[in-house]
Parts: structure tokens; C-alpha cells; sequence
């Protein structure tokens, strides 16, 4: 369940219950790993928004995940700093281990894979996200190293 | 009176030379079928017929859809907004599969002008005025052509030598509207429907 | 005031506004697609560009203010090249399928390529293909949408829904609601009217017809009190659609699902076609003639025998104005009877007897546009969206202009959904509430600021002692400091407006609401005008007006339908009390009883059923007349198509009987009606001031043998008996249903969907439950319209204005139908 205190506090934040829509987004985001078609009706119910304009934001923005996701969310980035720096090898170094298609999730539930655009970290590249930790300065050992510290 | 005339109507000298010139012309009548110049131009109608010119604006015809065997109208209406005596009626509903279906496609024939407006209006070339012109009847009632009556006319006039007048005087078609060489491809592939390149000169009256 | 120059065109203009809608006001054209007057600039289409001289890039007309001094061309080389990109690229996606599109002919954006139209277009197009959407009156086709956005604007910023939006993004965004369910809303189409192209269309007028085979005639809406302007598309005598048109009537162009689709009821396969005269015991179809024989005969021996005192007629609320005078003067003239009475007898008649007591006044038109610029308005346990939604338009419009929109209603409304504040009272206590409000006005000494000469204030602040916030909330289940925070909001205010509903249909609210809205308002120093009370339906104030009510001690409709014995003879022109009103056992009975019912209608009736005579009247569009509307505004309307079978405008059957009786009424023209009608007007009061003590004699009861409460109301889609006989309407909702709290559903085990049975004191019906968060614990909302699940049998009827909500026991239906699961 959505935790409505903090729905409503969320909401005390803003002039307009519109506005708190995005955050109210990812909070629910961070509740179910996903935004289920539930979750958004949820998320309609606590700000008051007809669930039309709750589904129209969710569906524009990218980084609200509308397929059920693993554990553990991977985001690695690939733009020019992390692609010269071999991100490339190492997205496909994750489909080899763990069978990670970019946009899917594993087969055990384990992680799923997102590409992502810059994330600022081209001074350490290549970069990764796991959930919310940072991970800068990858290679192929150490990938492996930190994502057998996610279970 | 002169003598020379007098002796002339004694001796039928007028008459005479008429009839020379009606045997004359009867002869080559009868000859003609085996001369090499035509010279007949009474044609002995209606047992002969006059053929008719290309684009001949006689009876009404809805175009058959070879491919469906239905009428190619979709019930656009442009026909009945262009018509100038507004003789064309179109009533159209929803079909089972969400389709615009041609209920009704009524022409009152003896109130149309024939223009062929609405044959250069249609976008689909379904409406066509075929060469039939005889069609004179005692009553009213023939001249109210439904759609079946008008799919019917296209048939027994027009069939397949149709499509050619579509394509050879019917211009332009809706087929001769394309861009230029070396357009910039948006999106996809390039469909392959190229626009018939074929001449599109017309026989015109000549034919 | 700014002065600027438009195409070489020396303009004067309001500071604060566009360029767009300056150019509008001077008549110079400006190509648009995403602007709307009702709606906010959005500036998505890039049409509206125009060149300002000082300025680099071209301005968007809709979003950009005029200043001082603007240079402004809006028809240059550039603009029109820009123009035409825009408009190629939108034909990018845009399925080129005119000739079936049912918009082609009145399309925006056909138009515009057509001006600007580039007949070559630079891209190879790829078309979207997603099957089109059907709805029961709303069809969306995705391929041809512009992705405008105007339907999503119009359906939540002015309509305050909000069921579609456009879902996903760039190519692929789709107007759509929440998750591609059917559409499931108000139905208003109010995004039909606004797609400028031929993506939304109805469904009634799916393929029906070419837009330039329609020829358009203007008349007045049938429904509501409203009278909005209907547009009407006719094609070969026949009404296809309905629309709105921008800035016509008093409606502007909105119109709501009635107005829409609820046209299609005179096409009803139960329309009346002849007379029907009841021959031992069955209707037999009969000639003009003989049933007007049959009554001129029968009224005559009525009165002879027993006295015109004996019959009695009941007018309609939807009827022409016209008509009613002509019923009014046939009983008057012909008959010489008074008895004579409408419906409004138990909603209106409430309110203006309300007003008159207080304020003074007997008549008390609403302004449409009174919500706007307030400071606060409330809403008194009224569903307005509903019952008048054009006029509830405008308080969701007051709302975005800043107006503190208050709700007080225990049904989870439009408006209390989307108003600034929403308090859930108990059913049927909204007069507690309005008394808790005026108490603390006179506790906070409000009134002392003002001269205050109405006599009966000292009682009425008697009376209103033990009513205390903290007894007001014990009564109303609003909390304390809510109650007591809302209250000084309005008393406080700098403009404030009360609103409420008063309808035959409803019965939460009553003489005594009235009384204490007028007696806050006198106190806080208000006039009339911040009391808005709609009448009803279509004709309702003008059938008042008419003179359908007794004038001269006639019986009113309590005497004439709730008394036993009193009449002989009734003459019920186009109303349906066994649906319509309270208590229809009783009613039922004394209809039984009589010795002639003549029922003149346009369809069979459920009182029609067992009447004596049957006559079929023309019905709205099929007859000249005029309706006055809640505003006190007499519009005409015209006759658009033909007679249905045999039936006569109801005015003319009244001619026609009263000259088979060997009277003639004189008027034997319509013009000469027409004349007569213009020169009704509403009659002034004394406008003496007056307080009422407080008269509300507590909670309606609920015991253990009937625990809830049963509401009665209209809604959304229906109104009164009328528009269950439209078939668009029907599609939406055909059958009875009563709602119901889920916390209910749960203790009393009654699943979504199941028939449930609802018994009060009177008896026993059956009927489809649904379980709804609108609805709080302990009540029941049914709304009235359909005449198969005689709902009216339970409620009663309170002869002095009084709210009488009925307690009811419900449960699982029992017997033959099947016991639910649970």
C-alpha cells in the first residue's frame, strides 16, 4: 500500500495537487518496483487526479517503468564517454552472465537492465546505477565483483 | 418561253437527267459494299448503330470493384455535392465490422444534366456516364437508378473495356498525383506502389 | 487599454490579451487547431504564428500577449511557408481517408490544407493502424488524431472529468483513457465538438451522412432548466446529430450528453400515433374524431354531474409554453375549473414559496454566469453538474478564476470531486447546517455590521441557539472545526453565493432548506441574487408562469393526486407521475379510482396505461413554441421536423376539444398564442424581508427495522421519464440501479451488479445494486427515471415542503431470482 502520509506530504509541498503527481510517481515507483496499472489507480485515488492524467505522465516519462522489474535495477550508461571506455562490452558482458536483454529483466528476478543516458559520471566512466548506488570506473572484474553483492 | 425549253419539258429532259443521277447514286449504293471509298453516311439506325466517342456522357454506371465484385463508391458524397441538379442521392450506415457501408446510391436520371461532374469528382473513379444513350422509356419509374440497377448498367455497358476509358480519358487520375525523383524518405521503406508510368495521352475525340 | 497594429490595422485592445483573440475581435484570421476560447493557450500546433516586427522568431498568436505598440502581419511569404510545413508534417501521419471521414467538409485541418496545401508532400508517410475505439456514443479513431490535445483540455480543465488523455509519447502517443478501457464517462461530447479533425466523432452519426448534405437549424434543448441552444444537422427532414455552436445561446456552445444524444427520444418506436379510447377494458386505435367526441361528451357529464370542482388537470414541465397557456385556458374558460397544477408543485413551487416567505420576491431568475468573480460559493447537497450541467460549468470556470468553490454533500458529486473543498454531511442535514452557519454569524455579530430592518430576527436567533457548531457537527457528521472553519469562510467573505437544486425528483432538501439559505444570506446582507435555485426542466418556470398552478383556490397536485376522492375527472398532459413523483402507491390508487383519465402524451405512459384515453401529442421539434428558461429568458423554437403519425401539437388538441364542446376559445392561430405568451411576465414581490425561525424537525428517522436512507435524484445521463425513451441515452444507461457504500454492500452482503430488495413502510422493490465510493455509510442513491423499477412506490410525500428521505432495510434479493453468493 501507498503510504498516504506521505503522499500527503508530498502534496503539502506543492500549490497544486498536480504538481505532485511526478513525485507521487516515484514514490509509488519505489513502493511496487514498478508502476502497475494499480499502482497508478492508487496513486489517482491519493492525489484526486482522474487516473487519464496520472497514466498520460506515467507513460511520458522514461524513467517510470511500466513492466514489473527485478530486484535489483541496473542502469548502465552507454553515451560517448562510458561507450569509449568499453560500457558496450559490459552490456554485453551482462547478457552473457545473467542473460540481461537492455529494457528486460533476468530470468530469476534478479536484476533488470536498463541503457541509460549520461548520468554525469564521464570524469570515471564507464558508470553504472545499481537501484540507487553509484558505481564509476567499471571493468569487467569489478562488475561482476559489485553486482555479486546484489542478491 | 424559248423554243429550247419548251422542247426540254416535251421531251422530259430534266426529269430524265434527275433520274440519271438517282440511278447513279443507287448503283453506287449497291456497289459500294465492294468499292474502296465509303460514300454511304446514312447509317440505318437502329439497326446500325453509331459507335460512340470517347467519353460519351450517356447512362449512368457505378463502377464495379473487380477484385470485390461490389461497387468501388464508398459514399463520399462528393458526386451529389458537385452535381448541379443535385439528382444524386447517397445514404451510407456502419456495417458490422465498423465499416462505412454504401446503403443507397440513387441518380434520378431525368433530372441530370449530364456534366460528368461528378464522374471528375469522384476520387475513386466510381461513377462513370457510359456510352449507352438508349434508353427512352414510357414511364418514370426506369429513369430512378439504384445502386444495383447502376452496378447492372456498368455490366451490360461498360464491363471491362471500362477500366481502359478510366485510364486513357479519365485524366488525371487519382493515380497521376505523385512527388518528384529523390524524395526524402521519412520514415520506412518507400512503398512500392509505383504510379503507373503508362502514356497518358488520350485518344480523345479522334478515337 | 494598448494600442497595436494588426496588418497594417490601427487596433485598440484589453491589456492581458492574446493575439489571437484580439485578431478574432477585429475579424482578422488567424489559422489555428489547438486553441480553444474555453481553454488555457497551449500553443502545441504552431499554426497560430505570426510575424512581430522587432522580433526574430515568429510568435505563436494564441500564447503570446499584445503589448503597446505591436507591429503585427499574420499573412506574410514566411508565415505561409511556415504554415505549410507545419501542416505537412502533420499530414505526415494524418491517413489521407477524407471521403469516409465523417468530419471532411467541416474539418480544421482540410481547410487549412486546402488554403495552405501543399499537394506534394517532402516525406513518405508512415500511418498509425490501431483499430478504431468504440464507445456506446463516442467513437475514437486514433489514426486521424493531430495529437492537438484540445479533447483532453476540454474534458479536464473545462468539463473537470479528465477521462482521456494522451497516453505514451512521442509517435506513439495516443488519446486515450487511463488503460484503453471503453470510455466510460459523463458522455457530454463536448470533445467531439472540439476535435478539429475527424479523430473523435459520435456514434449515432457514425457514416450517417456528408457534411454538406446537412442543412442546420437552431432550437432550445428539451431537457434541462438551462435551455441551451441545440444546433441541430438535419438531413432530408430527419434530426442525424446535435451540435454545439461556439458562442450561440446562453450556453455558449456547451452542451451536455442530454442535449447531445438525447434528441433520438422523438424517434422512439413508442411513439403514440392515434388516439387510443379504452373499449371494454383494451386500447383500440381510434380516429381524432371519435376520441375527441368520446371526451367533449364525458367532461360534459362530469361537470354536469358532479361539478367542475370535480376535474382536475396536471400540465408538464417540458410542454411549449404555448400549449400550457392553451391548458390553462381550456380549464379556466371551457370547463371552468381551477384544479389545475404541474410538477413543480413539489420541487420549485418549494423554492419560490421559500423566497417569497423570506426575501420577498415571487420570482427569482439564476444568472448563469452569477458563480463567477464570487469569493466563495457553496453548494448545498446538489448534484448541479447533473441536474443543469451547463450551469454546473460554470462553477468548475469560477474556480479557475480564483473562487473558492465549498461542496456540502454526502454523495461524492463532479463538483465535489474537483471543488476546492468538500464536506460529507448526512444525508438530508444540510438545513442544520445551514442554521450552524447562521448562528455563528449572529455569535460573531456579522449581522451588526449591516442594518439589518427585517422584522423576526430576534426568533429567529431564539431558535437558532442550541444550534452550535458543536450540535451542527453531532447532526451533520462534519467535524467540529472543518464545520466551523468553512463557516467563517463564508460569513467572512467579500461576494459569496449559495446554490441549490429543488426538483420533483429529489428529496433530501425542502421548504425549510430554503428558508435558512434566505435567512443567512438577509443576515450577511445579501440580495436574491446570491441565492440560485434553478427550476427543473425545460418549461418548468414557464409552465408556473402559464398559470399551471391554482389561482383561485383551485387543489394543487397534493389535492388532486394524494387525496382520495377528489376529483372525477383528470387531464394529465405530458407528465408521468406514477415515475415521476412521490408515492406513486397512492397515487396509483387514486387514478385507479377515477372516472376518467385522459392522458395526452407522445408515448404510452405508465399512467398513459390506465388512462381512458390516450391522445398523441407532437412532441419538442415537431411543433412552434417557446420555453422559458431558468433564467427567465423565453426562447423560441422552431418546428424542425414533421409530425409523428397522427399526433397535434398538445395546444391544438385543446382548441380542437374545447370547439367539439361547442366553445371557441378564441384563439385559433398560434401567432396570436405566440402574442399572448410574449406578454407573460414574472410577477414582483413585495420584497419585504422576513426571518423564519428555524423549523427542521431533526434527523430523519432510521430505526432497526429500516437502518438506511434512501435518496432519490436525478442523473447525469436522464432527466425526469423523458430521455429513458432516447436510445443513444439507453445505450449509456438502460437499466435502475441504486447505489450503494461499500461499507453497506459489505455488512449487508449485496456484491456489484446483484439485484438487491429495498423495502421502506410503503413496500418492496427490486432492483441492481452498484457499490460506489460516492455514497457514504448508511445511504442509498436511486435515481428515478426508469419506469420498471417503481422506486416512487417507497418514498412519501410531505404536503408542506418538508425533505422526507425514506429509511429503508435492503438485501439480497430473495425467491426466485436467486440468492447472491455470500
Amino acid at each position: 500500500m501507498l503510504d498516504r502520509e506521505k503522499v500527503r506530504e508530498i502534496v503539502r509541498k506543492y500549490p497544486e495537487r498536480r504538481g505532485a503527481l511526478l513525485p507521487a510517481l516515484h514514490l509509488a515507483q519505489k513502493e511496487y518496483g514498478w508502476l502497475s496499472p494499480e499502482a497508478m489507480k492508487e496513486v489517482s485515488r491519493a492525489l484526486n487526479l482522474p487516473e487519464a492524467t496520472v497514466k498520460g505522465v506515467a507513460t511520458f516519462y522514461a524513467m517510470y517503468r511500466r513492466v514489473p522489474a527485478g530486484r535489483h535495477l541496473i542502469q548502465i550508461c552507454t553515451n560517448v564517454a562510458c561507450m569509449i571506455f568499453g560500457a558496450e562490452r559490459l552490456v554485453d558482458l551482462l547478457k552473457e552472465r545473467y542473460g540481461l536483454e537492455p529494457g528486460g529483466t533476468s530470468e530469476d528476478g534478479r536484476f533488470s537492465l536498463m541503457i541509460m543516458e549520461c548520468i554525469g559520471a564521464c570524469d570515471r566512466a564507464p558508470a553504472m546505477l545499481v537501484n540507487e548506488d553509484y558505481h564509476p570506473d567499471l571493468n569487467e572484474e569489478r562488475i561482476m565483483t559489485i553486482l555479486e553483492g546484489y542478491k | 418561253m424559248s423554243m429550247n425549253e419548251i422542247v426540254k419539258k416535251l421531251l422530259f429532259i430534266e426529269i430524265i437527267k434527275g433520274l440519271a443521277l438517282t440511278l447513279r447514286v443507287f448503283m453506287k449504293g449497291l456497289l459500294d459494299p465492294f468499292s474502296e471509298k465509303k460514300t454511304i453516311v446514312t447509317r440505318r439506325y437502329p439497326k446500325e448503330k453509331r459507335p460512340a466517342a470517347m467519353g460519351f456522357r450517356g447512362l449512368h454506371a457505378l463502377v464495379r470493384n473487380p477484385a470485390t465484385g461490389e461497387a468501388k463508391c464508398v459514399g463520399c458524397g462528393l458526386c451529389a455535392a458537385i452535381c448541379p441538379s443535385r439528382c444524386i442521392y447517397i445514404y451510407t450506415s456502419e456495417g458490422t465490422e465498423h465499416q462505412k457501408v454504401v446503403d443507397r446510391y440513387e441518380i434520378e436520371v431525368l433530372r441530370c444534366v449530364y456534366c460528368a461532374f461528378c464522374v471528375e469528382a469522384c476520387p475513386y473513379g466510381a461513377v462513370v456516364l457510359t456510352p449507352h444513350y438508349e434508353y427512352a422509356d414510357y414511364s418514370r419509374e426506369p429513369f430512378y437508378m439504384t445502386k444495383e440497377k447502376l452496378l447492372q448498367n456498368w455490366d451490360r455497358f461498360m464491363g471491362e473495356k471500362g477500366y481502359d476509358y478510366f485510364d486513357s480519358f479519365w485524366n488525371p487520375g487519382t493515380g497521376h498525383f505523385k512527388g518528384y525523383e529523390g524524395q526524402a524518405v521519412f520514415r520506412g521503406k518507400r512503398k512500392t506502389e509505383q504510379v503507373d508510368e503508362k502514356k497518358t495521352d488520350t485518344g480523345g475525340e479522334s478515337a | 487599454m494598448i494600442e497595436l497594429t494588426i496588418d497594417g490595422k490601427l487596433i485598440q485592445a484589453e491589456k492581458g490579451s492574446t493575439i489571437l483573440q484580439i485578431a478574432k475581435a477585429n475579424n482578422i484570421k488567424i489559422p489555428h487547431l489547438c486553441w480553444d476560447r474555453r481553454l488555457k493557450p497551449y500553443g502545441g500546433c504552431r499554426l497560430c504564428l505570426v510575424e512581430v516586427e522587432g522580433q526574430r522568431k515568429l510568435l505563436a498568436a494564441c500564447s503570446t500577449p499584445a503589448e503597446n505598440g505591436m507591429v503585427i502581419k499574420t499573412d506574410t511569404p514566411v508565415l505561409r511557408k511556415a504554415r505549410k510545413t507545419v501542416l505537412e508534417l502533420l499530414l505526415v501521419h494524418h491517413p489521407l481517408d477524407c471521403p469516409i471521414c465523417d468530419k471532411a467538409g467541416e474539418c480544421d485541418l482540410q481547410d487549412l490544407a486546402y488554403q495552405y496545401g501543399p499537394s506534394e508532400g517532402r516525406f513518405y508517410a508512415e500511418r498509425k493502424h490501431d483499430p478504431e475505439a468504440t464507445s456506446p456514443l463516442i467513437e475514437r479513431n486514433p489514426n486521424r488524431c493531430i495529437l492537438c490535445g484540445r479533447c483532453v483540455r476540454v474534458c479536464w480543465e473545462h468539463q473537470g472529468v479528465g477521462a482521456i488523455n494522451l497516453i505514451g509519447r512521442g509517435f506513439n502517443t495516443k488519446i486515450s483513457p487511463a488503460f484503453e478501457e471503453t470510455l466510460d464517462c459523463e458522455f457530454c461530447g463536448q470533445c467531439v465538438d472540439a476535435c478539429p479533425v475527424g479523430a473523435l466523432g459520435t456514434k449515432p452519426y457514425k457514416y450517417r451522412a456528408r457534411a454538406w448534405f446537412l442543412e442546420s437549424t437552431d432550437t432550445i434543448c428539451p431537457y434541462c432548466s438551462v435551455g441551451c441552444t441545440l444546433t441541430l444537422d438535419l438531413r432530408e427532414g430527419k434530426i442525424l446529430r446535435v451540435r454545439g455552436m461556439d458562442g450561440v445561446g446562453v450556453n455558449e456552445g456547451d452542451l451536455c450528453g442530454k442535449g447531445r444524444f438525447g434528441f433520438d427520444f422523438i424517434y422512439s418506436e413508442g411513439r403514440l400515433t392515434k388516439p387510443l379510447l379504452r373499449k371494454n377494458g383494451e386500447f383500440q386505435e381510434v380516429d381524432w374524431e371519435e376520441a375527441l367526441y368520446y371526451i367533449a361528451e364525458r367532461l360534459r357529464d362530469i361537470k354536469e354531474t358532479h361539478g367542475p370542482e370535480k376535474i382536475g388537470a396536471i400540465g408538464s414541465a417540458r410542454t411549449t409554453l404555448e400549449d400550457d397557456i392553451m391548458l390553462a385556458r381550456f380549464f379556466r374558460e371551457v370547463l371552468g375549473s381551477d384544479n389545475i397544477d404541474s410538477s413543480a408543485r413539489l420541487g420549485y413551487a418549494w423554492a419560490l414559496k421559500g423566497m417569497e416567505d423570506t426575501l420577498g420576491i415571487k420570482s427569482n431568475p439564476v444568472s448563469l454566469n452569477s458563480p463567477i468573480g464570487k469569493e466563495v460559493v457553496l453548494v448545498l447537497e446538489s448534484d448541479i453538474t447533473s441536474t443543469h450541467p451547463i450551469f454546473g460549468l460554470k462553477f468548475l470556470e469560477a474556480m479557475h478564476e480564483g473562487t473558492e468553490v465549498i461542496v456540502v454533500d454526502p454523495r461524492k458529486t463532479k463538483l465535489a470531486r474537483r471543488g476546492n473543498r468538500w464536506l460529507r454531511n448526512r444525508p438530508g442535514t444540510i438545513t442544520p447546517f445551514l442554521y450552524g452557519i447562521t448562528h455563528l454569524a449572529m455569535k460573531e455579530g456579522v449581522h451588526l455590521k449591516k442594518d439589518i430592518t427585517a422584522e423576526g430576527l430576534d426568533e429567529l436567533e431564539d431558535g437558532l441557539r442550541e444550534y452550535t457548531p458543536g450540535k451542527v457537527s453531532e447532526l451533520t457528521g462534519i467535524d467540529e472545526d472543518l464545520f466551523r472553519e468553512v463557516a467563517l469562510r463564508f460569513i467572512n467573505a467579500e461576494s459569496r453565493l449559495l446554490t441549490l437544486t429543488l426538483g420533483a425528483a429529489e428529496n433530501q432538501k425542502g421548504l425549510e432548506t430554503i428558508h435558512a439559505a434566505a435567512n443567512l444570506l438577509m443576515l450577511l446582507g445579501e440580495g436574491p441574487e446570491a441565492l440560485q435555485i434553478p427550476s427543473d426542466y425545460s418549461n418548468t418556470y414557464g409552465a408556473w408562469l402559464a398559470g399551471l398552478r391554482p389561482l383561485s383556490g383551485g387543489k394543487d397536485l397534493y389535492g388532486m393526486l394524494y387525496t382520495p376522492g377528489s376529483l372525477k375527472a383528470l387531464y394529465v398532459m405530458g407528465e408521468d407521475p406514477l415515475v415521476t413523483m412521490p408515492d406513486a402507491g397512492t397515487i396509483e390508487e387514486n387514478l385507479k379510482d377515477l372516472e376518467l383519465l385522459i392522458v395526452q402524451d407522445i408515448r404510452l405512459s405508465e399512467t398513459g396505461k390506465l388512462a381512458h384515453v390516450v391522445l398523441p401529442a407532437s412532441s419538442w421539434a415537431e411543433k412552434e413554441g417557446s420555453f422559458i428558461n431558468s433564467q427567465g429568458i423565453r426562447q423560441m423554437l422552431p418546428k424542425v421536423v414533421s409530425t409523428t403519425g397522427d399526433s397535434i401539437a398538445d395546444w391544438k388538441i385543446f382548441r380542437n376539444i374545447a370547439r367539439v364542446m361547442g366553445h371557441d376559445l378564441g384563439t385559433v392561430e398560434f401567432s396570436q398564442l405566440k402574442e399572448e405568451a410574449g406578454k407573460i411576465v414574472p410577477e414582483e414581490g413585495t420584497r419585504k424581508w422576513r426571518f423564519i425561525p428555524p423549523e427542521w424537525e431533526g434527523l430523519a428517522r432510521t430505526t432497526e427495522e429500516y437502518p438506511i436512507l434512501m435518496v432519490t435524484g436525478n442523473i447525469m445521463q436522464h432527466s425526469g421519464s423523458l430521455s429513458v425513451m432516447s436510445k443513444s441515452l439507453s445505450h449509456v444507461l438502460s437499466d435502475a440501479f441504486v447505489q450503494i457504500s461499500p461499507e453497506d454492500a459489505g455488512r449487508f452482503r449485496i456484491g456489484d451488479g446483484e439485484f438487491i430488495e429495498i423495502t421502506s413502510p410503503k413496500g418492496t422493490v427490486y432492483i441492481k445494486a452498484r457499490v460506489s465510493d460516492e455514497i457514504p455509510e448508511g445511504m442509498l442513491f436511486v435515481p428515478l427515471h426508469f419506469a420498471h423499477a417503481r422506486v416512487n412506490l417507497l418514498t412519501e410525500v410531505s404536503r408542506d415542503g418538508k425533505a422526507l428521505l425514506t429509511p429503508v432495510r435492503i438485501g439480497p434479493r430473495k425467491g426466485n431470482g436467486g440468492s447472491p453468493a455470500g
